[in-house]
């Protein structure tokens, strides 16, 4: 199996996602040429400048920030549950977030610009602030699973209400076509809040390395050594909390990244659980960018939904891994 | 090195360790005795600030209870029960994870140095769940060890290892304490606590039984009416009937 270090897969992944974006853009309903392309670059305003400019570059940005944030958000999952089966929808945020925008659209707000990303990072903020009051008095993984499962459920609870109780057809379409994510017609601000998410996630990240690394040998070890388990629980929590309640706000739900991202930079030799954080940005990122852009250019009459793909794809292929893994996870913990 | 000042600690509704008072002086390597509910772990834990507790413990003259999260890492390191690993980290991290805050160059080396004196050298580079359980329970004491912690705490460290190492391991622990180290350590097996301790403590239902050197300590009454065994300490060796009293 190939080995590399967490800055060669960032690099790697890195210039991929640059030389895969120059590519992209020009390939699309409308194919441009090299012409078309430069003049995109001198002339913003020309049709080929729009197209790349206002459509296919913000769409395609949002798509790499939204499968970062799931692969940052999935990696810290991982190493504070200390768990391989851990994703960012594990506490619950992701289903509020979905919830807030289902309850947007049925209201009739699915048109109203920002509304339904409004309410998305709304109700995950509420279910998020639950989570934190109970971190705050039982800072303990087991708990906060249960919780999670707790609320993820009732969140599915409501959201089949709002089904139930969906005015149209036409609205129970939109609130499932917003559950299988898509990035779609989306701005330059949609990247900006996927941007935004990665720097508040950015700031916190360092303050977890020590107690993320430690809590490798179980939490008495970790805080034998000076690790504060509340205050990793509450960083791991809001910066969790914050980029799937994002990424779900950008781009509805988007399955699988965020589970499978750390595993693929498991796969190529990072075992330590804050070394892959980071490089699962750029893996869960270039997953979703090649996601959508396969959504975009495969002639289908009916759209692929992207959240539709990234299972497709990334399940078999995660399956491998795990098929290729199972001896040495069954070695461990004897 | 350790001042234990009538020390309780309470779990739910059972008192497990109950006013112990007791002393452990640095350059020496203590065992901790009892059946099991004695509350040896209980013990470990409050010395290592994992359990809320009574009365007061003192290490270096300073009372852990006073000690930050931070200082009280500098000087207690601990080596738990639970042996779980949750990623399959090659052997040398796992070491280097008690050198965190160190230099990466002198990590790497105080890690390779470490395992090579637990008779792992060869593995630094292999995955944690590709060794046995005696190799992981050795790395993880090679983390410990590579903490150099004034005062180390050892909970059930021959757990998993063969004969010839839970001795190897013992005689590490022996040079450890002869290096200035406070070394306590809880075990089951009486005959290795006769032979390799310089001290035993002794406890029976959370309280303190009796303290010093083995062969005092371990006597026919304590064998008895502590562990439920016929037998005794002779020429620096324990000798138990087979039948434990009462089913003979």
């Amino acid at each position: 199996m190939i080995r590399m270090n967490a800055k060669l897969i960032m690099a790697v992944f890195g210039l991929l996602t640059l030389f895969g974006l120059a590519g992209l853009l020009t390939l699309g309903d409308v194919a441009l040429g090299w012409a078309d392309y430069t003049q995109a670059m001198s002339q913003p305003e020309s049709i080929a400048g729009q197209i790349i400019w206002q459509i296919r570059l913000p769409r395609n940005l949002c798509a790499f920030g939204v499968g970062a944030m799931l692969g940052v958000a999935g990696a810290i999952a991982q190493g504070y549950f200390r768990n391989p089966l851990a994703e960012p929808g594990i506490m619950g945020v992701s289903a509020g977030a979905g919830l807030g925008a289902a309850i947007a659209i049925v209201l009739g707000l699915g048109l109203t610009p920002w509304a339904v990303e409004v309410s998305a990072l709304l109700f995950s903020g509420l279910v998020s602030l639950i989570i934190l009051g109970f971190v705050a008095r039982f800072p303990d993984r087991q708990t906060l699973i249960l919780l999670g499962v707790g609320l993820s459920s009732l969140c599915g609870a409501l959201m089949a209400l709002v089904f139930n109780l969906s005015p149209s057809p036409v609205t129970t379409a939109e609130i499932l076509g917003w559950m299988m994510g898509s990035v779609e017609n989306r701005s330059w601000a949609d990247a900006g809040l996927a941007l935004a998410g990665l720097g508040v996630a950015a700031l916190m990240i360092p303050a977890l390395g020590k107690g993320l690394r430690l809590l490798t040998l179980g939490e008495e070890t970790a805080r034998s050594m000076g690790v504060n388990l509340r205050q990793v629980a509450t960083l791991s929590v809001v910066c969790i909390s914050v980029l799937a309640g994002l990424s779900v706000a950008v781009a509805g739900v988007v399955g699988f990244v965020g589970l499978a991202a750390p595993h693929f930079v498991r796969a190529l030799g990072i075992k330590d659980p804050y070394s892959l954080i980071w490089p699962s940005a750029f893996t869960g990122g270039f997953m979703v960018l090649m996601a959508d852009s396969a959504i975009r250019l495969l002639p289908t009459s009916n759209d692929i939904r992207l959240g539709v793909l990234t299972s497709l794809v990334g399940a078999p292929l995660f399956v491998l891994l795990a098929w290729k893994s199972a001896r040495v996870w069954a070695g461990g913990n004897q | 090195m350790i001042d234990i000042n009538s020390v309780s600690v309470r779990i739910g509704q059972t008192m497990a360790v109950d006013r112990l008072s007791t002393r452990f002086d640095g350059g020496r390597l203590y065992g901790v005795i009892g059946p099991n509910g004695s509350g040896k772990t209980t013990l470990l834990k409050a010395l290592a600030g994992l359990l809320p507790y009574e009365g007061d413990i003192r290490i270096a003259e300073t009372s852990l209870a006073d000690m930050s999260l931070s200082q009280r890492a500098a000087k207690t390191g601990y080596l738990p029960q639970e042996r779980m690993v949750a990623w399959n980290l090659s052997a040398r991290e796992i070491v280097e994870l008690g050198l965190t805050g160190r230099a990466v160059s002198e990590r790497a080396a105080r890690a390779e140095a470490m395992l090579e004196r637990v008779g792992l050298g060869a593995c630094s580079t292999q995955g944690i769940f590709a060794l046995s359980g005696g190799q992981k329970a050795r790395v993880l004491l090679a983390r410990l060890m590579a903490t150099q912690c004034p005062v180390m705490v050892l909970d059930e460290p021959l757990a998993a290892l063969d004969p010839a190492w839970q001795r190897q391991v013992l005689w590490l622990l022996k040079q450890l304490a002869a290096e200035g180290h406070t070394v306590v350590v809880s075990l089951h097996d009486l005959g290795l606590a006769v032979q390799m301790c310089d001290e035993v403590l002794v406890l029976n239902e959370g309280r303190f039984v009796a303290q010093g050197v083995p062969e005092v300590v371990i006597s026919p009454e304590v064998l008895r009416d502590v562990f439920g065994l016929s037998g005794a300490v002779r020429d620096g060796h324990l000798w138990v009937e087979a039948t434990p009293v009462g089913l003979g």
